[in-house]
């Protein structure tokens, strides 16, 4: 198929030095690391890819019943000087994520 | 959810209090600096009787008919494909693969799920033309009738494939045709459209240029 996504990293969520807030997540984009270059990837759609042990059906035409899941979510804002930047979930995202892929989709395009 | 920085500013117009002044008070323009406040006429957008609201909506695109796009959701993603026009009433987009090289239908496709290369086909207005009939209800899914329990008992087994009708077919060929042939006049266009658009190792998105 071929990868239409950017790719980039859950690190954790928004947080003082001794309290989270896990209702947006920060996320590290691969090869971005200026706030100039975040501008790009506001408002994309994210998303986080996962498998579960049950087989759950899928949103695609005549596709089988899947073990592959997603929380969907968006690019809010960018979030400090080094290109990383904070994205609200559907469902907050699990701890579990941290540290793990997210792919940040090419669309809502505005080129 | 509110977010903020990708949205729009809506405190853009600060409103402009309409100052009204006693007909007997108004004075000439000169005499402004005066007691009489200065009458503000309120500024009026673009308000064009003539146009009906469904009309006004819809902006035209930037984009040239003839514009390689890639589409980047639905089953043909990855696919690059020719812009024709933009649709009157919806806004969307109508795009052809052309159907032989990548097998993308003449197809609506909404703006935002598409990158805009700066590719274009040469595809004048005077030689290609879409039958003026191709609109948003032409490519409008038919509402199935309700099953009701006497139809169900009745149809068993077989069930209608969704077949492309012939007049369907037949669209495309014409349109595909005259795309077709301005392919053909530069070179590589037609391996480059039945090739599919994908990132690499490397390739950043927002330093690219499409």
């Amino acid at each position: 198929m071929g990868r239409l996504y950017a790719k980039g990293i859950f690190t954790g969520y928004t947080r003082g030095l001794r309290n989270q807030h896990e209702k947006t997540a920060l996320i590290k984009l691969e090869g971005v690391n200026n706030k100039e270059d975040t501008a790009f990837y506001l408002g994309k759609r994210v998303a986080y890819v996962y498998k579960a042990k049950v087989k759950t059906r899928c949103t695609a035409p005549g596709a089988a019943a899947d073990r592959t899941r997603v929380i969907w979510g968006k690019i809010c804002r960018s979030h400090g000087n080094s290109g990383s930047v904070r994205a609200k979930f559907a469902k907050n995202l699990p701890p579990k994520a941290m540290g793990h892929r997210v792919r940040v989709m090419l669309y809502p395009s505005s080129i | 959810m509110v977010f903020r920085e990708c949205s729009c500013s809506f405190n853009a117009h600060a409103s402009k209090k309409q100052q009204m002044s006693l007909p007997e008070s108004r004075t000439e323009k000169g005499d402004q600096n005066e007691q009489t406040p200065f009458f503000k006429k309120k500024k009026k957008k673009n308000s064009d009787p003539a146009k009906s609201f469904s009309e006004k909506k819809r902006d035209s695109c930037s984009l040239e008919s003839g514009q390689i796009l890639i589409l980047l959701t639905g089953r043909h993603r990855g696919k690059r494909v020719v812009f024709i026009k933009q649709m009157r009433q919806s806004g969307l987009l109508l795009i052809t693969g052309p159907y032989s090289l990548n097998g993308v239908p003449l197809r609506r496709v909404h703006q935002k799920t598409t990158i805009t290369t700066t590719t274009s086909l040469p595809l004048s207005t005077e030689d290609f033309q879409v039958p003026p009939f191709v609109d948003d209800s032409y490519f409008c899914t038919k509402k199935k009738p309700k099953a009701t329990l006497e139809s169900v008992l009745e149809d068993v087994g077989d069930k209608e494939k969704d077949e492309v009708s012939e007049e369907r077919k037949s669209l495309q060929r014409k349109v595909d045709e005259a795309v077709l042939d301005s392919i053909k006049r530069i070179p590589y266009m037609g391996d480059y459209l039945s090739q599919k658009f994908s990132l690499s190792k490397g390739q950043m998105p927002h330093k690219m240029n499409f």
